[in-house]
This record gives structure tokens, sequence and C-alpha cells, in this order.
């Protein structure tokens, strides 16, 4: 475990396409100055080098009293393009930083980086990339690399930004999906907070309509507003839906690739139905071999149930055993 | 300012500063330079939609095809290969800047305009080259930066794209302060480049040199001269020449009348003087010393001439010259003095090209005429008069009188010729009709300039029988403050006489005092031009001839300056060291040849192969620490492995072992699975076990991984 870590890594630079060409323009140059002796070979030398020399600079000042910030959006699915912001704050007094891009580098995720052609002395630019993940799960946010070409795309400088951030990647969602209508029984188990004719106050009033009961006339709102106010309950209903996860390898499968790509489409579905019967105002549980998602009351946000599919491992029974542990360093 | 025209703007100063460059040199007709010029102008209208248009690009395609043909072509004709090069350096240039789209596009224009200034250094050494470098080291960080920019809007968003459209329209990015910054990035530019120029060491091994340096073509110094051929040339401001003189005379007068001797000619006939070919002998040479008389004295009159290249490699001498000074170039370290010939008629030229100006000093003694013998050959030459002058020959006669010493003779030809005012100088040229110029001169128009005088006197000697010649030169120069030294400019050419009398050629200038005498020019157009021509000697001097002894002169001075600011008694005893060195010219430091050329690639090459092999080693430490053979083989197959996976859209994520991972894709259905299962147990089997891999097996296996393609990453469709 690494107990101290730089939270800013020294700064690295490497040679573009561009400067690439560029530098072996200069050794051609410098070549042909040193056979021919001619003065204005050595000049036209001198401007080369003096501008690798200038772009070395200006490039550290591009990146210069420079802060990132990432803001993760709170869902994330995967499979689907999500935008994450970054917002880039130049401390400098006098110099803009141009031309500044700023990227999360996730093995297996693609992402592009976040570009900021212009940011003031003194200001934020809020910019963002997007961000799409392949499968659900939990990303480990680290590094963010920040890097710039400027001025003349010769030398790409760049650092990078010890930010953690974790991210709970959803599962992903379908379009179609059929979820069997869900009848109420009486009770508060598990209840649908819609209103209704039950004894619960739901905490709000609405005016008077015909055929309500002079009992929920509200007076002393009705005395303040000069007209009928009456008060709303809730119905005395509930519904709860418990959907089951099998995430257990059968011992015999036979297509082991085909049994992931099923229940990963499970996992996708449950997902959807639990999102479309919360919506219903239904509540919702998700049941696996060996946990369970909490309680979600419907017409909630479906948020605890998503991150319960999202980190649901799979289990199994006959768990080969590993011969030995391979670290990743010695592997590769 | 909008992005889009701000970027086409330096885009085209960019290039117009590069074809400018080409066409500095000799290589560019006038007309060639017209229609570039007319492409250029032409090019800056072609915008979408017009150059959308289907056929467009391919028409410009076809065009740089058959326009490349057609110039090896020429060149196989036996047109100059620079030339032709050139000429299509441009028409690409002009090709690109009808074809302006995309980022790329201007990337190219700019790489093109770059690729005409380093060509511009072999094509021209001039100070207009220095205008042009200038102008580059200002428009290059727009050009750079705005191309880079543009660059990465369109890797934001796509071509053609509304946003990017939007993005070039924006004045956001191309603000006052935008191009005030990058114009200040000039100066650290500037600077930086003048000390790398200065510093780097100038070894020069002369495989290659510069080619097609503009000569100043001046009338009167070939191997013949038509009359009248100077009076068109006396209006020319053109600087050839310049002097410094060491004496120290305050205040400079504004003007001297100082001769400077060209060639001579002993021929006349027909209105043209010419001159007969004789081999010459080469100068004796002591050190850098090169004697025409004497060897120089203390005493002497020091005059430095800075020449500018001539189409006739004339050395001007000054009146009473007796010795040269020409500073030898530096090649490969090595000291190549310059050959100098004398020919008959005292005729001095230089032999081997000159890459800028021709710089010597001349010594100037007291003694007057010039020591020559005349060659057999030249004897009945040099008193030869043209049939039909006997009017000449009598009024010679009659203008000598009793007069028997040949100067005396002169003395009374050249009064009556420049002192009665029988005769006139004008520049007008006589009417001849068909009749001879000289006669005319003499007798009808009675008027005439240097040419017609010098002549005149020269035919009029001759026929009393001394031998007399035709000599060209200059006569006179202008003070420019500026650069503290005297222009001689092509209107200063001058005409006149040297006859033979005791042993020596004695000087007579016939012409009257109102064409010897050359009004100092003034006015701001001459302070103007006086000020470019200080900076040309300057660019000469400090850039174009600057060598590694004046590098070597240049450290020893910060050195002694460094001590002088250490202390102020072992800095005078450093200055003291300094003018006790007896090597005038300062000592070469050292003498690079081929086998330093061999040393600095050898160790170049070393270099290169070290970081490589550097690089190689931190790859594998960090895979696998220092493993025995059979492990580091292991290592080294697997990673090529992962390799041609990552190549194949499989790589191992980095949580999953390397038997997962082929577990994983054998599962998947990976066409390849049977493989990568081999090379993994293979490799499991030796680095984790002690199983050995043979080097046979490893280059299987490495076959076997490498085998691997992005195809077989399909699933099977069956």
């Amino acid at each position: 475990m690494r107990i101290f870590r730089r939270r800013r890594s020294r700064r690295k630079f490497r040679l573009t396409r561009e400067g690439r060409a560029f530098l072996f323009v200069t050794i051609g140059v410098g070549f042909a100055a040193v056979n021919t002796a001619n003065n204005l070979l050595y000049l036209v030398l001198g401007l080369l080098l003096s501008l690798l020399l200038v772009s070395g600079v200006l490039s550290d000042l591009a990146l210069w009293r420079l802060r990132f910030r990432r803001k993760v959006p709170a869902r994330i699915f995967a499979g689907t393009r999500s935008r994450i912001e970054v917002a880039a704050l130049n401390d400098k007094r006098w110099l803009a930083s141009v031309s500044v891009e700023c990227i999360d580098e996730v093995e297996g995720v693609e992402s592009s980086p976040a570009r900021f052609l212009r940011v003031e002395p003194g200001q934020t630019v809020i910019g963002g990339y997007n961000f799409e993940v392949p499968r659900r799960g939990l990303i480990e946010l680290e590094e963010m690399r920040v890097l710039t070409r400027y001025p003349f795309g010769l030398i790409e400088k760049g650092y990078t930004v010890y930010q953690p951030d974790e991210v709970v990647v959803y599962p992903r969602l379908l379009d179609h999906v059929s979820a069997p209508p869900v009848r109420p029984v009486p009770g508060d188990a598990a209840p649908i907070h819609r209103t209704g004719r039950g004894s619960e106050f739901a905490g709000s009033v609405r005016f008077y309509r015909e055929g309500d009961e002079a009992r929920d006339i509200h007076w002393k709102r009705t005395a303040s507003r000069g007209q009928l106010v009456v008060r709303e309950h809730e119905q005395d209903t509930s519904a709860l839906v418990t959907l089951r996860v099998d995430n257990v390898v059968p011992v015999d499968t036979p297509d082991e690739g085909a049994w992931y790509e099923r229940f990963e489409q499970s996992i996708s579905e449950v997902a959807t139905v639990a999102s479309v019967y919360l919506a219903q105002g239904v509540s919702v549980q998700v049941q696996a071999a060996n946990s369970s998602s909490p309680l979600v009351g419907g017409g909630t946000a479906p948020d605890p149930i998503w991150r319960f599919l999202a980190l649901l491992q799979v289990v199994r029974t006959d768990a080969p055993k590993r011969p030995k542990r391979i670290s990743r360093r010695w592997a590769a | 300012m909008r992005f889009a025209f701000a970027h086409k703007l330096v885009a085209y100063m960019f290039a117009g500063l590069g074809l400018i460059a080409l066409m500095l040199g000799t290589t560019f007709t006038a007309i060639d330079s017209m229609i570039v010029m007319f492409a250029f102008v032409a090019s800056w209208f072609a915008e979408p939609p017009a150059i959308d248009r289907p056929g467009y690009s391919r028409f410009w395609n076809t065009a740089a095809v058959v326009f490349l043909f057609v110039q090896i072509a020429r060149a196989i004709g036996g047109e100059a290969s620079l030339t032709v090069g050139v000429q299509y350096a441009a028409f690409l240039q002009i090709s690109r800047l009808f074809h302006r789209k995309t980022a790329a596009d201007y990337q190219q224009i700019a790489i093109l305009a770059f690729l005409h200034l380093i060509a511009g250094t072999v094509l021209s050494s001039g100070l207009d080259y220095g205008v042009v470098f200038f102008g580059f080291v200002i428009v290059m960080p727009w050009m750079l930066t705005l191309t880079h920019l543009r660059k990465e809007l369109e890797a934001q968003h796509a071509v053609g794209s509304p946003m990017l459209r939007a993005e070039l329209e924006s004045h956001e990015l191309t603000t006052a302060s935008f191009f005030g910054g990058t114009t200040l990035l000039a100066v650290p530019l500037f600077v930086l480049t003048a000390a790398m120029f200065f510093a780097f060491p100038r070894v020069g091994f002369g495989f290659l040199s510069s080619f097609g340096t503009r000569t100043t073509a001046v009338a009167g110094f070939g191997d013949d001269v038509e009359l009248g051929g100077f009076g068109t040339i006396r209006d020319d401001p053109t600087v050839i020449m310049r002097v410094k003189m060491t004496e120290t005379v305050e205040p400079r007068p504004l003007s001297i009348g100082l001769r400077f001797r060209g060639t001579s000619f002993d021929r006349y006939s027909g209105g043209r003087w010419s001159r007969t070919q004789l081999a010459g002998e080469e100068v004796r040479r002591l050190h850098d010393e090169y004697i025409l008389f004497r060897p120089p004295k203390d005493s002497d009159r020091k005059y430095e001439i800075i020449l500018d290249p001539m189409d006739e490699a004339v050395v001007f001498i000054p009146e009473g010259a007796v010795a040269l000074q020409i500073p030898p170039g530096v090649r490969a370290g090595r000291s190549r003095y310059r050959e100098v010939v004398n020919a008959p008629g005292f005729d001095i030229r230089y032999r081997g090209s000159v890459d800028g100006p021709l710089t010597y000093t001349a010594y100037v003694g007291p003694s007057r005429g010039i020591s020559e013998r005349i060659p057999p050959k030249l004897q009945k030459r040099y008193l030869e008069v043209p049939r039909g002058y006997e009017r000449v020959e009598a009024l010679a006669v009659r203008i000598a009188g009793d007069a028997v010493d040949p100067r005396t003779q002169a003395q009374r030809i050249a009064r009556y010729l420049r002192g009665t005012g029988n005769y006139r100088y004008t520049l007008d040229q006589p009417k001849t009709e068909g009749k001879d110029p000289l006669h005319v001169f003499l007798f009808e128009a009675k008027a005439g300039h240097c040419e017609y005088f010098s002549t005149a006197m020269a035919i009029m000697m001759r026929s009393l029988g001394v031998p007399a010649r035709n000599v060209t030169g200059f006569l006179g120069a202008d003070y420019n403050p500026y650069g503290d030294y005297y222009a001689v400019r092509n209107g200063n050419a001058h005409s006149w006489v040297e006859i033979f009398a005791g042993g020596k050629w004695i000087t007579f200038d016939p012409t009257p005092a109102s064409g010897q005498v050359f009004s100092a020019p003034s006015g701001f157009g001459v302070k103007l031009r006086q000020m470019l021509d200080a900076m040309r000697v300057r660019w000469a001097e400090f850039v174009v001839e600057y060598n590694i002894r004046d590098q070597a002169r240049a450290l020893r001075g910060l050195v002694s300056w460094y001590r002088s600011l250490r202390g102020g008694a072992s800095g005078a005893r450093a200055k003291s060291d300094e003018a006790g060195d007896g090597d005038r010219l300062g000592e070469i430091p050292f003498r690079p040849d081929w086998r330093w050329f061999v040393a600095v690639m050898t160790v170049f090459g070393t270099g290169v192969l070290l970081v490589r092999w550097r690089r190689k080693q931190r790859r594998q430490s960090r895979a696998g620490r220092r493993l025995d053979p059979d492990r580091d083989r292991a290592v080294r197959l697997y990673l090529s492995l992962e390799n041609s996976l990552r190549k194949a859209g499989q790589a191992r994520p980095a949580d999953v072992t390397p038997q997962e991972h082929a577990q994983e894709l054998g599962r998947t259905g990976f066409l390849a699975a049977n493989e990568v299962r081999e090379v993994t147990e293979a490799y499991l089997a030796t680095r984790f076990g002690d199983n050995p891999l043979s080097p046979a097996e490893y280059q299987r296996l490495r076959q076997l991984s490498r085998s691997i393609k992005p195809r077989q990453s399909r699933r099977p469709t069956g």
C-alpha cells in the first residue's frame, strides 16, 4: 500500500508527430550547415532550435498554476455516454492558458479528453468529456492526465494529478421490458404513496371538489383562503415486488460465456423493471443468491436497487483453485 | 479579427515570405516571378464552395504530376536542376494555396514555406535574405500557433460542422492581446537564434557549397568595352564597393576623390576597346599578404575594401597600392588562401567563386606610377592607332608642339582636353550617324563623357609614339556616416589614361573637372539608402562571413572581459596577452576534418543506440527485473502475445491474470483462443515453474502469438 503519494507528478514531455518531423528537419539542417559552412543555414538551425526551446517554455507556462476539479454525474449507466464535467481554474495573474486537455485514463473505458481552448487568468472554465463504460461495476478514477501541445503542436507536455474518485456504473437499462401489473393489497408494509381514501394524511391540501367529504375540509386554510380547502389522504394499500436474480454459475454449464451474457442481460432487465415499478409507486427489492438489496419504497428513486445490481458479483460453487497469485507486476 | 481570416492572412504572409526567399536567387526570371505572384494573389480568392467542386482536387493533383514530368524533362534537356527544382517548389506552394481547407492544408503550406526559406540560404546571402528571415521570425509564431489551434478545433468538432464554422468565425481567440503576445515571442526567438548562431562551432566540412550568388553586372571591366558604356551607368546609385579608412580624420569629408583601378585596355578599333588575353602570373603571397610591388610598411595607409560580388573577378586597386591583404576563408578548420593573378596590363583578378562580398585591405604608399614592363607581345599594341586617324594625329602633334618628353606631351594634351574649355563634359551620347565616334567627339560635337576624353588622349599619345592604354575603374566615394565608410557607387565608374614613361605607367585624367567632381548626394532617400547599405555591410560582416576564427576571437574577448570584471590587474594582463598575440587573424582553435565528422557521427550513433538499449532494459526490468534467460524469454514471449491481443482488441484487463484471460477468451469464442492458451501455459510453466523454454520453442511460440490478427477477434458465425 502506498502511504505517500505525490498529488501531482513531474512534468513529462514527448514529441508529437509534427515535433518528430520538426526535429528530423532540424537535424537535417544541422548536417547541411556543418557540411556547407553556410552561415545562413546556421541561422535557420538557430531558429529551429529556438522554436523548440520557446515551445517547451510556453507549454510549461500554459500548465503553470492551473487547477482541475472533476465532477462525476450522479448516475452513469453501462453502455451509455455520460458527461464528466471538469472545471479548470487558471490561478495565474496575467497569462491565459491556451489549448489544454484533461483526460481520465481508465483501462477499458472509452473517453475523449476535456479540451480547454482558452482559460483567462483568474477564471474558471467548465469543460467536460464523454465517458462510456462498457460494463456495470465499480470504477476507480485516480489520476487525471493534464497535457498541452501549445503553442506550436511540436511538444506534448503534461503531468498527472492524483484525484481519487469512485464511480458506480449502473447496469445498462433496456428500452423495452415487460413489467406485469401489480395488484396492491391492504396494509402498509410497502405503501404506495398515492392519494386516495386512506387514513394517512399525505401532508398536502387541495381545493374542494364536488364529491369530497365535509370531514376532510381544512377549516383553518379555508378561512385564510376564503375558499374551501380539503386535506388529501394516501391510499391505505401497499404493493411490494421482490425481484430475484440468479447469480450462481451452474456447475455443469456447457457454455460459460453464454451464461455470462444471459446473466448480464437479466441484470439489465431487473434494473429496468425495478425502475418501472418504482415509478408506478410499487416498492421493490432485489434478491440474489447470497445477498439482497434494500427495500426501496415506491415512488422514490431506484438508485439503491441500481447500485446493488451494479455491484452484484457472480457466485461460483465450483470456484477453481488458483495455482498461485500472480501479481500484475510479474505477469506483464 | 475572425479566426479564419487571421489564419488565412498569416498563412499568406508566411507563404509569401517563402516565395520571396526563392525569388532572391538568380534562378527566377522576371516572368517566372510575375507568374508566381499572379497565381499567389489569385489563390486568395479560391474559397469554398468553388474549391469543393468535384474534379477540383483532381485537376491540381494531375497538374502537379504533369508539371513534375515537364520539369524533369527540362532538367534532362539541360536546364539547371536548381532552377527547375525551385520552380517546382513554388508551384507546389501555389497548388497548396489553392487548396486551403483544413488545418492539414495549412500545415503543409507552413512546411513548404519553411523549406523555401531553407532553399533560400543557398540562393542568396544578401541582406534581402536577412529581411526575409527576420519576417519569418515574426510570422512563424503566428502561423504555427494558429495552425495548431485550428487543428485542436478540428479535433473537437468535425470538419464542416456548424460548431467548427462558428469557432472559425469567432473573434474570441484572435484578439489583439493574442497577436501582441505572439509578436513578443519574436524577441526571445530572435535573441536565442542569435545566441545559437554565434555559439555553434563553425566546423564547415565543405562537402557542399552554396551556389547562385547574385552578382552585380558593371560595364567596363570585361574583355572589351564599347565607347559610351560608362555614360549610361553614371546615375546608378548601386553601391559596389565600401572603403574603410584606418586614418582618423575628423570630421570625415563627405566625398573623396580616390581612384580605384580596375582593368586596362590595349586595343582600340571601331569605337571599341579590348584587352589582349595573355596568361598572367600569380601574385606572390606572404601569409595573407599579396605583394604587388613591395611588402607593406607601417607608414603605408590602409584601406579596407568590401567589394560586392561582380560578374568580373576584378580586384580594384587604390592608386599607389603596393600590397594587398586578403584574409583566407576557413573551411574544415583550415585556412583557404585565395589565388590572385596579375595579367599584363596590371589586371589584378582573383580566382575561385565568392559566396559573399570580397573583403581585402590595400596598403597604399607614396610612390606614383605603376612599375610594369611591357611584354614583347604588347609593345606594338600599345602604340597601335587605327587607320584613318591622321587628323587626330595632326591634332596631337599640334598640341604637343615642341615637347619631346612624353610626360610634357601628356600634360599638354590633357590640359587641351580638360582645361581650355574646348571640350565640354556631358552624359549625352554624341550623335555619330555612322561616323567614327572619336572624330565626332574631337572635331564636331566636342562634348562627351570620360570614355571619349580618355580614348582621345590615349590615341593622341599613341600618335606621338608614346605607349598608352585606356584604364577603367572608379573615381570618388561618398561618406556613409551610418557605417563609417566611403561608398563607391556604380555611378562612380570612370575611365582615364596611363602612359608609359620612364619605365612606369603614369596616370593622366583628361576628363574636365565637371566630370570628375561627384557631388555628395543628400536628402531623405539618400540617407535611407545609406542606412540600408550600412546594414548590408554589417550583415555580410557579422553573419555571412562569420567563421570559426571570429568565434575564437569573440571567446577570447569574453574571457578577457570576465577577467577584467574579476580584477583590474589580471584583466589588464589578459589584454596585454591578447595584444601580444602575433597572429593578427587569430588562431583557429581546432581543425575539423573528415575524422572529426566520423567521430561526431560515431558519438551520435552510439548515443542513439545507448538510449534505445536503456529504454529496452527499462522495459524489461519493469516486466521481469533481472531474470535468467529462460524466464526472460518467457516474459518477452508474453509481452509479444499481449501486444498482439491489444491489436486484436482483446487486451488483458489489469485485474485478470493471464490464465483467467486465456480462459475468458476461450469462453467468448475468440478464434485464436487455442494459440493464446498454448502461449500462456508455456509462459506460466517457465515463468513460475521450472520448465525450460528453449530458443527454438520461444521462436515458434512467438510466431504463433504474432499470427493473431484482428480478424480473429470475430466470433464464429456458424
